[in-house]
């Protein structure tokens, strides 16, 4: 029953997202930006008002959350119902999870983190790089950003020979380590983890630390960023920037997926 | 005693200089935030909209170039904030779906090469709609974003061909508590801009 409700609300939802900006080119469909959500800022209020539908009961809270959602989810270009069984029963889930925990979402909430894909410069090379940054308190109702992770291939320092010759002998130490110089020379320098102890995993994010720091490295600019909550029970969502000319557009849910309890630990 | 002499001083430097010892907000103060950066939004349009215009002087361009710039940090400049930093000047980053790098440029170089176009007639609208966010609190400083929309179009001298596009203006507000004797008012100033433009007609 509450499946075909929800399909029902789909259908609502979709005939509201289908009409165009046909307008004159120097005039705006006001009533259209309105309805896209251009900030994750506006997204987040948006998202905390399905408690002030709540007293319109659960069609009114339910319709409030899926208008955040990518109608790409559900729905084709041609308004085909293309979600599978299981993506409607994780929607209806997961809307009925934040109506039953009435889930808000908060700048200093630490369960949300940003990934943003960054374009970088090494030397003279452009580089792909993955940033992943908190939120933080700092102060009362003081926030900041803060780069937590990086993720790329060229930070994890993959030697560019491996074999049984690039050791330090077992007899360097009675010459004071005389090979130390030669292996970090700058031409000997991308062998360098063939020499490192195996208890010491490397931290992408202080190797990109390092790189900036030393003047070698920097951001260019920032290609994508998705948004990652984990507030609502059972589930995490992603949140993405949809830039089209109609009302489902701007920041929306572009991922809804079930994660175990274990996991969100 | 002493005590309460170090006591008493600090509380008169904290009515002298309330500013120093910043308070949060309250309502009636995002109110008059959120006017004063609607006043702020309606003037650059207008601005931008005179100095691209192929019908406006070139004294009264610069003049309006000018007026433009006061309304960023710095007057469009680098500048040092309060605790001796140095940033550049605010900058506009324009991302398109035509070029795979964003372009950067300064807002005075913005501004001169919007005076420069070279289209028969140009025509800058703006929407009504914008959106801000939550205004937060940065060191000594407050800071929100406000978001517009704008349409270009550029005339041809044929007066049949013409471009445009619309473009989503993602703007950085500082905002400011400033002490007079009158009493407390919100100094509003424009950052760096992060342009979305994607929507070709």
């Amino acid at each position: 029953m509450k499946r075909i409700f929800i399909i029902t609300l789909f259908s609502v939802f979709l005939s509201q997202m289908a009409y165009a900006q046909i307008l004159s080119p120097l005039f705006f469909n006001e009533e259209l930006l309105e309805s896209q959500i251009p900030q994750l800022d506006e997204f987040t209020k948006r998202f905390n008002s399905h408690i002030d539908s709540v007293q319109y009961g659960y069609d009114a809270e339910a319709r409030a959350i899926m208008k955040l959602l990518n109608r790409e989810l559900i729905w084709d270009s041609n308004g085909n119902l293309i979600a599978s069984d299981t993506m409607q029963k994780n929607v209806i889930d997961f809307i009925q999870n934040i109506s039953n925990s009435s889930i808000q979402l908060h700048f200093a909430d630490t369960s949300w983190f940003a990934r943003a894909e960054c374009s970088a410069q090494y030397k003279d090379k452009n580089l792909s790089l993955v940033l992943y940054l908190r939120t933080r308190t700092i102060g009362p109702d003081e926030f900041c950003w803060k780069i937590c992770g990086a993720e790329a291939d060229w930070l994890l320092l993959h030697p560019q020979k491996e074999n049984n010759g690039l050791i330090l002998s077992p007899i360097e130490n009675e010459l004071r380590f005389i090979s130390l110089p030669y292996i970090t020379k700058k031409e000997n320098g991308n062998n360098i983890l063939n020499y490192m102890s195996d208890e010491h995993a490397i931290d992408p994010l202080s190797v990109l630390m390092a790189l900036i720091y030393t003047g070698d490295l920097s951001i260019n600019f920032v290609k994508e960023i998705t948004y990652y909550f984990y507030q609502v029970p059972g589930y995490y969502f992603t949140v993405e920037d949809f830039d089209r000319k109609e009302a489902n557009a701007g920041w929306l849910i572009s991922r809804i997926q079930p994660v175990p309890n274990t996991e969100l630990k | 005693m002493k005590k309460f002499f170090y006591l008493f001083a600090c509380l008169l430097i904290m009515n002298i200089f309330p500013s120093a010892f910043a308070q949060q907000p309250t309502q009636s103060d995002f109110e008059a935030i959120h006017a004063e950066v609607g006043h702020m939004i309606e003037r650059f349009e207008r601005n931008v909209a005179y100095i691209g215009s192929k019908n406006s002087g070139e004294t009264g361009k610069d003049t309006y170039i000018k007026s433009t710039l006061r309304l960023f940090i710095g007057d469009g400049k680098e500048y040092t904030d309060s605790y001796g930093n140095t940033w550049p000047a605010p900058h506009m980053q324009v991302s398109s779906t035509r070029t795979t790098t964003p372009i950067n440029r300064t807002i005075p170089d913005y501004l001169n090469r919007l005076r420069g176009l070279t289209y028969a007639k140009v025509q800058i609208t703006s929407a009504d709609h914008y959106t801000l966010t939550n205004i937060y609190k940065v060191g000594d400083h407050y800071e929100a974003v406000a978001t517009i929309y704008q349409k270009f179009c550029g005339y041809y001298s044929d007066g049949l061909r013409r471009y445009c596009d619309v473009t989503q203006k993602s703007i950085r507000v500082y905002i400011e508590r400033i002490t007079e004797y009158e009493g407390t008012r919100w100094k509003i100033r424009f950052g760096d801009i992060d342009v979305i433009d994607t929507q070709k007609q």
